[in-house]
């Protein structure tokens, strides 16, 4: 099997919607789905435990996995991906530090990725706007309005941080 | 391997506090949990322990009390003027001693609201982000520790203007002291789970999950975690 690097993963660009996995109506969220990626919004939503949503303007949004038997790390995630052939983990700071200076940033940052261990990210060195991440699981949601355009996309944690 | 290097990343270097949260966004009083230990603070016994104590070393030996985990809470006092002192606790991970803004995990700022009477609050940081508690009232003739009824004394000069700081070498003490409180309260503190997660937690499998209020017609998505437990092998780690 051919050796694979971070900068060689399949890390692209998808609709935002697909990317969330909004694109299929169902009354909540898939735990199924593995799709990874990376989408410019015109905004989202950052929902979190007893807090009213934030709205994040113009973000990077970055759809990555963490799986349940993830090493628990204090201050980094172990990603997953699950690519054609296998999967692969990648550290989500090795993995920020290849690819957030090949994205457009927008105004900033939401990662949408599962913090299970409520791991403490530090601030990519890379990161030129605000970064977002949770801490608990994530998950994305929608909220129609009048037509699609006026949708309201959601991402809910237990908490969010701020870098 | 995973419980070996989580064991020896919280006893050796304690556990990693937040690397700030933002400030920005709106905070409330709740209990807070940490996934890497998944526990608990009972912020109620913190607030009442602050009000109670004698002096910093009283006060770590009651919040380290209170805390369930493995992990020793260093405490920082600090007289940041005539009447404002600000505690902060915190995992002494690099144990130098010093309170890094990584570390911390909550701060208890007491400051004068007026003749013969002050106020403090407690802020929750790192894995207890999203804590704050009401201004609790203090005033004189209330029944009150040392540490703070000593502000409403005519004679009274801060002490910590130079930072109390627990001293590394002192954390091995609290935490045979803390044995010992843990040992005398057995209905509190069971035995540890064969999981090696800490007292009072959850199983290691449980994964926290907010579920937002689901209403009108919201839709589901996606979740952004992989159900793999139990598998036989783990994937290759790339690191470069």
């Amino acid at each position: 099997m051919a050796q694979l690097t971070i900068a060689e993963l399949p890390f692209a660009s998808r609709p935002l919607r697909e990317l969330l996995d909004l694109d299929v109506d169902r009354d909540a969220p898939s735990r199924d789905y593995a799709g990874f990626g990376w989408a410019r919004a015109a905004e989202v939503w950052l929902e979190a435990e007893g807090q009213p949503a934030r709205r994040v303007v113009e973000p990077l949004v970055i759809a990555l996995h963490t799986a349940d038997d993830a090493e628990p790390l204090l201050d980094d995630l172990e990603l997953e991906f699950e690519l054609a052939d296998r999967s692969v983990t990648v550290l989500a700071s090795a993995f920020l530090a290849r690819w957030l200076p090949r994205l457009p940033h927008g105004q900033a940052i939401v990662l949408a990725v599962c913090n299970p261990h409520r791991a403490a990210l530090r601030r990519p060195a890379a990161a030129t706007v605000p970064l977002h991440y949770a801490l608990g699981d994530v998950a994305s949601w929608r909220e129609p309005g009048g037509d699609e355009s006026q949708d309201r996309i959601l991402l809910s944690g237990q908490a969010w941080c701020t870098l | 391997m995973i419980k070996v290097k989580l064991l020896a990343g919280v006893l050796a270097a304690s556990l990693a506090g937040g690397a700030g949260c933002d400030s920005r966004s709106d905070r409330v009083e709740r209990w807070a949990t940490t996934e890497n230990t998944t526990v608990k603070l009972d912020w109620d016994k913190v607030n009442e322990a602050y009000k109670q104590a004698s002096g910093p070393e009283d006060l770590e030996k009651r919040i380290n009390e209170i805390y369930e985990g493995d992990e020793v809470i260093s405490v920082s006092v600090h007289d940041q003027d005539d009447k404002t002192q600000v505690v902060t606790g915190f995992f002494d991970k690099n144990t130098n001693g010093t309170v890094e803004d990584n570390e911390k995990i909550f701060t208890i700022k007491r400051q004068p609201s007026g003749e013969g009477a002050a106020q403090y609050q407690t802020t929750g940081y790192g894995p207890y982000y999203g804590y704050q508690s009401p201004l609790f009232g203090l005033a004189s003739g209330m029944l009150l520790g040392a540490m703070i009824s000593n502000v409403f004394m005519p004679t009274y000069v801060p002490v910590y203007t130079r930072p109390y700081i627990t001293a590394p070498s002192r954390v091995s003490s609290i935490h045979n002291e803390r044995m010992s409180y843990r040992a005398a309260n057995p209905a509190r503190f069971g035995p540890r789970s064969q999981s090696g997660r800490s007292y009072g937690t959850p199983s290691s499998t449980s994964r926290p999950s907010f579920r937002p209020s689901v209403g009108g017609s919201r839709r589901g998505g996606g979740v952004f975690g992989l159900s793999r437990a139990g598998r036989a092998a783990r994937p290759e780690r790339l690191t470069a």
